[in-house]
């Protein structure tokens, strides 16, 4: 006889309510418990599952940069680029080309988790920002860790 | 050839796209292709925006496939 296949714990949001403490306890430790909908079956899941797993996560989501523009004839302007979230800074100066980007970011960061479905919908070929903006989330109250996970380009 | 821009013209591509402006400088909106888009704008600068900037907004915030492509759009708008 095979063994059986591991399968993640699945509970109603009604089992959810009752053992939410001991629920909690078993996701900090790492298991993730889905919580379904047992009314309505068309519904999504939601998983319980340990913040620190998810900051690990998001731990691998760099980021890096362009200059793309520099002063020329056409524009007196510096133009930052991040890949990833496809947002920019510009400025007179690489400094605050930089500090417009961080103003840029903290804005789209604000614009994107007000309006979830907006931004998290497959047509939305932006989705794929949410874990880059959910690390920057998890320290915007820290400048110096915000700093440190931008790995922002030097200004020279 | 180049194609240059000003911010206003951003402005209009967006509009003509169905974005609409949710902030001081974001716009936000479903295009008729049915691709959401979501665009930067920094109306208070004057001007033409730099080459490298334009190619970026054309290709990854307003999902042209080139600046040619975006120019065309706003001449025949």
């Amino acid at each position: 006889m095979s063994e059986e296949v591991f399968k993640l714990t699945t509970v109603t949001i009604k089992k959810a309510k009752d053992s939410l403490t001991e629920l909690r306890r078993e996701a900090i430790i790492g298991k993730e418990i889905i919580i379904s909908d047992g009314k309505r079956k068309n519904q999504p899941d939601a998983s319980l599952i340990s913040t620190s797993l998810l900051d690990d996560l998001c731990e691998s989501m760099k980021f890096t940069y362009n200059w793309v523009d520099n002063p020329d004839k056409n524009t007196g302007m510096f133009s930052l680029w991040c890949n990833e979230l496809n947002t920019y800074g510009t400025g007179e100066t690489k400094e605050e080309a930089i500090k417009n980007f961080v103003d840029n970011l903290m804005t789209y960061l604000n614009v994107f988790f007000n309006d979830l479905p907006f931004h998290l919908s497959k047509s939305n070929p932006n989705r794929k920002h949410y874990w880059y903006l959910r690390r920057i989330a998890r320290c915007a109250d820290n400048q110096e860790k915000l700093i440190e996970i931008l790995d922002l380009p030097k200004e020279d | 050839m180049g194609y240059t821009f000003t911010w206003d013209d951003i402005e209009k591509i967006c509009e003509a796209l169905g974005l609409r402006k949710i902030n001081s400088n974001v716009w936000q909106g479903v295009g008729p292709d049915g691709i959401n888009r979501t665009c930067t704008i920094h109306s208070k600068h004057k001007g033409n925006i730099g080459d490298g900037l334009t190619n970026a907004i054309a290709k990854h915030q307003l999902f042209f496939k080139s600046k040619k492509d975006m120019y065309n759009f706003l001449k025949n708008l």
